[in-house]
């Protein structure tokens, strides 16, 4: 077989069967969506802890800062961040990475068994390639005006910030990871871990710069940005709900990093370090930032921050943890589509795959109204779907399957897989999911972002969490499992972990 | 990548899974006791920001 070598005999393997696992180098298993074994698992707690402070210490986070900022002020912007992020990180620390990092299986071939093997490619393109495509021009778009910042400044000139130079920059962005994700996931760490001491220093820098020009007393009597609120209340729920929502958008990600993770723990606590704790600080010190300067737009803030020579230093290294967010995500939306794409993309080159995703982002960084300028209701419209998509796969995977997948099934075609349902779409899986998304419609209206009387008490995605789990629940016991669908009976044999039996 | 390779590298995987040393070819769950000490310090910790922001 070509690319693998057979390394010994049944006695001889310590898996005891028929033993083919390549060397290293010959065979990368981390760049299909075969599952991987623990061998091949690549990462320690502090590997995956870089490269999850890598993911979260980018302009988003700063971005998140400034739309906390909009709402309230000081106290409750760091209030409303930790138990925002707090449970939705929670969230997807558990649904979408633990299947994933103990059968070693790429998260969108996971949910296979939870809403079938077309259900799962119908998210998988949605969720995946659209909302990858999005946040890469998303932090594109920030590059550019980044740089844009950083030339002005540099030479002297007065390029718009928001125009076709800004643009053309962001394009230079979505280029430079395609060239480096093409490469796979080994330089997407390497990269990232190079980057991630930079931007804790210039996190720790803004810190230090506004609390030596502010004391606390001042800062915690800056307004917000949207001005003093009639309803202080409902503003900070607003708050909580963007960050719930912002916490929610980490799903699409998540599951195939903890993939790569050697240990359950490797897998779940590096997303406290680095998409609660190194967000939820990056944020803070985005709403420092915004508030003391009562500017929304982080590319602004360094060089009033920190002076002409430290700011423009900043904003590079900022600019750089733009491109450390766009390979992170993009290496998991790639290997989603490789697993879950299809034959065609199944047989692709990985550069190719990285066009797929990265493609559509070269075109939107030339249209940042649609995404950037409107980024609060950009994280909403995301977390419509994700709330419900974590609560549906929640319940599947720790309630009703009591942890335990059939990697075999999951890989059977349509037909022969216990987990086919109706023609390889669970009805009943959609339907929770569509149950959870209207009921965040109601609460908070998608499009003009108006809350209903109800929000100020419930806010949007945990009440969208909680219906979808349970109409998954009642649904799957109701009409599921009764028809014999889903193999929702199968349980490990005696003496295997992953072999099912009814 | 060549089909036929992954598909038998695939079958290969499955068995090492399926055999009976399957726990050594996959990563174990989470310990409970992660998951309840991440839940009470989420807990603890909303209801002591609640009491400090408002």
């Amino acid at each position: 077989m070509a690319g693998t070598e057979r390394l010994g005999t049944d006695d001889e393997t310590r898996g005891g069967g028929p033993s083919v696992l390549p060397r290293q180098g010959q065979f990368d298993a981390t760049v299909t969506d075969l599952p991987l074994m623990r061998v091949e698992r690549i990462w320690n707690f502090w590997q995956h802890s870089a490269v999850n402070v890598g993911l979260a210490i980018a302009t988003w986070a700063f971005l998140q800062g400034a739309a906390v900022a909009y709402y309230v002020g000081v106290k409750q912007a760091i209030a409303a961040m930790i138990i925002g992020y707090g449970i939705s990180v929670l969230l997807v620390a558990l649904a979408p990475c633990m299947p994933s990092v103990k059968h070693g299986i790429e998260q969108f071939v996971g949910i296979r068994s939870t809403f079938g093997e077309r259900g799962a490619r119908i998210f998988m393109i949605l969720v995946s390639t659209l909302l990858a495509a999005a946040w890469s021009a998303v932090l594109a778009i920030m590059f550019g005006h980044g740089l844009v910042t950083v030339i002005n400044n540099v030479f002297g000139v007065a390029m718009p910030e928001t125009g076709v130079a800004a643009s053309l920059l962001g394009l230079i962005a979505i280029v430079v990871s395609w060239a480096i994700l093409a490469r796979g996931p080994v330089s997407v760490e390497a990269v990232c871990r190079a980057i991630a001491p930079l931007l804790i220093l210039i996190v720790v820098g803004i810190i230090v710069i506004v609390f030596s020009r502010n004391s606390w007393s001042e800062l915690t009597a800056l307004v917000p940005l949207g001005g003093e609120s009639d309803d202080p209340h409902l503003n900070f729920m607003l708050a909580v709900e963007l960050n719930l929502a912002g916490g929610f958008a980490w799903w699409p990600n998540l599951g195939n990093l903890a993939r790569l993770a050697k240990t359950p723990r490797a897998a779940f606590w590096p997303n406290w370090i680095g998409v609660f704790a190194a967000s939820v600080a990056a944020a803070a010190v985005g709403v420092l930032a915004a508030l003391s300067l009562q500017v929304e737009e982080p590319t602004q803030w360094m060089i009033p921050l920190a002076g002409v020579v430290l700011g423009v230093i900043a904003l590079i290294v900022v600019c750089l943890a733009n491109i450390t967010a766009i390979l992170s995500q993009g290496y998991a939306s790639m290997v989603a589509l490789k697993g879950g794409g299809g034959a065609l993309l199944r047989r692709a080159a990985w550069p190719l795959l990285g066009l797929v995703i990265l493609g559509p982002a070269a075109v939107l960084v030339f249209f940042p109204e649609a995404v950037y300028e409107n980024y609060g209701r950009f994280v909403s419209w995301g977390a419509i779907v994700l709330a419900p998509l974590c609560a549906v796969q929640f319940v599947d995977y720790f309630i009703l399957r009591h942890r335990h997948i059939s990697v075999r099934a999951l890989y059977q075609p349509i037909g022969e897989s216990p987990y086919t349902y109706w023609r390889g779409i669970n009805l009943a899986a959609f339907a929770a999911v569509a149950a959870g998304a209207g009921t965040y419609a109601l609460l908070l209206n998608p499009l003009s972002y108006e809350p209903a009387p109800l929000f100020r008490y419930t806010t949007a995605s945990l009440p969208a969490f909680a219906v979808a789990a349970a109409a998954h629940y009642l649904l799957t016991r109701l009409v599921v499992e009764p028809r014999g669908l889903g193999g929702y009976g199968l349980r490990p044999v005696a003496g295997s972990s992953s072999r099912m039996q009814s | 990548m060549d089909a036929q390779i992954l598909q038998d590298q695939l079958e290969q995987r499955i068995k090492f899974l399926e055999s009976s040393n399957s726990a050594e070819h996959l990563v174990g769950d989470l310990p409970a006791r992660d998951i309840v000490a991440c839940v009470l310090a989420l807990t603890l910790m909303t209801a002591v920001l609640l009491w400090w922001a408002y």
